[in-house]
């Protein structure tokens, strides 16, 4: 509807017109009195008085009248009209038009009405979800978290759970749930789950439990927060609980290394500074001695630099950093060299050891130094966990196909329990036997780190008291230089 | 006299065992060597020894249970027992000492030195 503003219009118009008469008036009657016999001078004088005062005037009035003709154009447009829904697009006035006080009010009008339709679409949300708890925004959105939230009544009675908490008590759904105590639906013994509900009401307060299913064992941590009120004046809780059991695994790995690292690098510092001391403090060493303390000390030396490699590359391991120097390499001299580094290991424990090699090696691309690195690891497991005069083989297989390292053992074996984790960093086996034995647990997630950098893979066959084969393979196809 | 004095030395890492060897014999000590824990608790079983210096870390038996065998029974139940170990925070040493009455308990890596003076101070309570 355009009517408000065509009135100003009009009205400007009328204005104008109105100027234009008095001034034509006021000339005619200057013409007249000329006509009449005045003087021309003075008629003259009266109709450019009048010219300018009309035109004075023309201009003041539209510059009056301009601000009010923006205001009712912008109003006229929020009028309902087939073409346009609602007032959701209020017009800001532009700043070239707009420097007035009324045009800032106007504006800061637009500003408000964006506000007040946001607010107005949020609350209409926030309804619409607390009509239907079922289906609203809130439950899915809870549903969709990784933690386990349930609310529970003051008897640790559910009245509330989401789909992780359900899946967490192996419940198929949530409505089974309801109405069931918080420690039964984990398994938890009913003493301990007591004392949850013996803490203060009011209080937050953390939990911590073990529960066992489908032969594992899983560790939750739980913090209880104070609910509001029921509709029958009791106490209600909201819960968030956490499965931990990964993050508790990482924590003893951790531990264990820690503890398996600094016995590791304080055994060859022990060696270090006593054959040092010795070599300072002993005058009458004869030369031979010293020629051996200093090997010891250099020996040492390199255990421990080799230690701090290792770190390294498991730290570049599990920052996805540890990169190959592949360069063409005569696979016969690789098995020959690893084969010598092991030699004087499987002598002292008078170990058959037998190496089965091909007649003929193929050319391979590969970083000789961590492959090499690789298979003594495996030698030297051999070595450590066969006892004496036990059996090791290393057979080194080639078709067209792949090349494979096997290091067989008759040694401790490794239970069916351990075997699927021997590869994990830091992870060493349960048995009493191997804990006796020094080592990092990072050996074999190393050579398994440096099998599938080669595009190959590594893999164990063990049997507990029987012995164990662990066989590297390598593809021809991405290794053949 | 100090030669008359007998020590067991119970280290599996060989280069650490001979330069304890040589700095105990040095100190007028006749020294015995074993390589892992059960070698170690039969020889102190066995044989009387006056002092036994064991390392914690062992195949066959741990330190602390071959200490606990020598003092429970043997020949070398009155001996002054020493434990050297590498592992200085989770090992509850003093734990360890206090329930096995142990003289003195080193950490890797020690003074030889020190631990040599030690075991003597220890063995002749009048010499400190």
């Amino acid at each position: 509807m355009t009517a408000p503003a065509t009135t100003t219009c009009h009205t400007t118009r009328r204005v104008l017109v109105a100027y234009l008469l008095i001034g034509t008036a006021a000339i005619g009657v200057g013409w007249t009195k000329e006509s009449l016999g005045d003087g021309l001078t003075a008629t003259l004088g009266a109709s450019c008085l009048s010219l300018a005062l009309l035109l004075g005037g023309a201009w003041w009035m539209q510059r009056i009248l301009r601000p009010a003709l923006l205001f009712e154009q912008r109003l006229a447009a929020l009028a309902p009209s087939p073409d346009r829904e609602g007032a959701d697009d209020l017009p800001r006035l532009e700043p070239a038009t707009g420097h007035t006080p009324a045009a800032f009010g106007w504006n800061r009008l637009v500003e408000q009405s964006h506000v007040w339709s946001a607010l107005s679409e949020l609350k209409s949300t926030l309804l619409e979800s607390m009509s239907d708890r079922r289906r609203g925004t809130g439950p899915q959105l809870l549903d969709s978290l990784s933690e386990g939230v349930v609310t529970v009544d003051s008897e640790g009675r559910i009245t509330y759970a989401n789909a992780a908490l359900v899946a967490m008590c192996g419940h198929a759904s949530a409505e089974s749930l309801i109405g069931c105590k918080l420690g039964d639906a984990f398994g938890v013994a009913a003493e301990v789950a007591e004392l949850w509900y013996r803490q203060s009401a009011n209080a937050q307060t953390g939990f911590e439990w073990t529960t066992q299913s489908d032969s594992a064992e899983h560790v939750f941590r739980g913090q209880r927060r104070p609910g509001r009120k029921s509709d029958r004046g009791t106490i209600a809780y909201v819960w968030t609980i956490r499965d931990i059991t990964q993050q508790k695994l990482a924590d003893t790995m951790r531990d264990q290394f820690l503890a398996t690292a600094t016995h590791e690098f304080r055994t060859p510092l022990a060696n270090i500074r006593a054959y040092a001391e010795s070599l300072d403090m002993s005058d009458d060493l004869d030369p031979e001695s010293r020629k051996r303390f200093y090997n010891v000390i250099q020996s040492e030396s390199l255990r421990l630099s080799q230690l701090v490699d290792d770190l390294l590359d498991i730290s570049r391991m599990q920052a996805g950093a540890m990169a190959l120097d592949c360069r063409e390499t005569d696979l016969g001299r690789l098995v020959e060299e690893v084969s010598q580094k092991v030699a004087a290991e499987m002598q002292e424990k008078s170990l058959d050891y037998r190496c089965e090699l091909p007649p003929k090696y193929p050319k391979l691309s590969i970083d000789k130094g961590k492959l090499a690195a690789a298979i003594v690891n495996l030698l030297g497991n051999a070595a450590k966990y066969t006892p004496t005069g036990g059996r090791v083989t290393f057979r080194v297989d080639v078709n067209s196909r792949q090349v494979e390292f096997a290091v067989s053992d008759s040694g401790i074996g490794i239970s069916s329990e351990d075997l699927p984790r021997v590869f994990d960093r830091f992870y060493r086996c349960s048995d009493d036997r191997v804990r006796e034995i020094t080592g990092s647990g990072l050996g074999l997630a190393l050579t398994q780190e440096v099998a599938r950098l080669h595009g190959g893979d590594v893999s164990v066959e063990s049997q507990l008291n029987q012995g164990s084969t662990f066989r590297i393979t390598l593809p021809l196809d991405s290794t053949a230089a | 006299m100090d030669t008359a004095l007998t020590a067991l030395i119970a280290e599996d890492d060989r280069a650490l065992a001979d330069i304890l060897r040589l700095a105990l014999t040095r100190g007028g000590y006749a020294v015995t060597v074993a390589h892992d824990g059960r070698k170690a608790l039969q020889l102190a079983t066995t044989t009387k020894f006056d002092v036994v210096v064991s390392d914690y870390q062992m195949p066959g038996l741990n330190g602390e249970q071959v200490l606990q065998g020598i003092r429970t029974a043997g020949e070398s139940r009155e001996a002054r027992l020493f434990l050297c170990s590498a592992k200085s925070f989770e090992l509850d040493t003093d734990q360890i000492s206090q329930t096995l009455g142990l003289s003195a308990v080193f950490y890797k890596p020690f003074s030889l030195g020190e631990l040599v003076a030690t075991i003597k101070s220890m063995q002749n309570p009048a010499v400190v």
